[in-house]
């Protein structure tokens, strides 16, 4: 997965000239991923929980490990962690969390 | 397939492509919806949205959540589409101009 963001917006016929000069790659969710790295960010789960710590490291199955994180189900606070691993398949989202 | 031999052929991550830079409503698998900025998207229709905001239903009503930037799983997404503007101006893939007619 994480190889793959050569192969967005490249597909039969796609107008390439829209993107001149705006450099695709930096907007491919790949690319997205890789810049969060060490940042804080909040993965959500299929099942509905959220996960909030800094993002140490991910893999292209969106195995994801986390540090300093917290737990949420339904918005509260449930446990804190401190080394998490999220199974890649079972992330939802993984979105940036304002400073 | 000779029915529409006339009319220009789009395939389905074309009209995504066309999508991107625009705000799109995207709905999962489950009672959950998202509304942001299409800023790009892979083979696997993996999303980077901006500005999203996520609408979680459930018995107690529908709870809404900002996020500035994400990374959205393809994997659980049923539909893509415009996002309903005042206007209704917006369509989805309306930046799309089929080659051979230009």
């Amino acid at each position: 997965m994480l190889s793959g963001e050569q192969s967005s917006a490249s597909g039969p016929g796609s107008t390439a000239g829209e993107y001149e000069g705006q450099a695709p790659a930096t907007r491919t969710p790949t690319h997205f991923l890789r810049k969060v790295l060490g940042r804080p960010v909040v993965v959500k789960l299929n099942n509905g929980t959220e996960y909030r710590g800094t993002l140490v490291c991910l893999d292209g199955y969106l195995n994801i490990v986390l540090e300093n994180s917290a737990e949420f189900l339904n918005g509260e606070l449930k446990r804190r962690y401190g080394d998490t691993l999220l199974r890649g398949s079972n992330v939802l989202y993984v979105g940036t969390i304002p400073d | 397939m000779a029915a529409h031999a006339n009319q220009p052929s789009l395939y389905p991550l074309e009209l995504v492509d066309a999508a991107v830079g625009t705000r799109v409503w995207i709905i999962l698998r489950g009672a959950r919806e998202f509304c942001g900025i299409l800023r790009g998207f892979d083979e696997y229709v993996n999303l980077f949205l901006e500005d999203v905001d996520e609408y979680t239903y459930s018995e107690e009503g529908i709870e809404k959540q900002h996020i500035a930037q994400m990374f959205l799983n393809g994997s659980q997404i049923c539909v893509l589409a415009a996002a309903p503007t005042l206007d209704g101006s917006q369509q989805l893939g309306c930046a799309y101009v089929p080659s051979s007619t230009t």
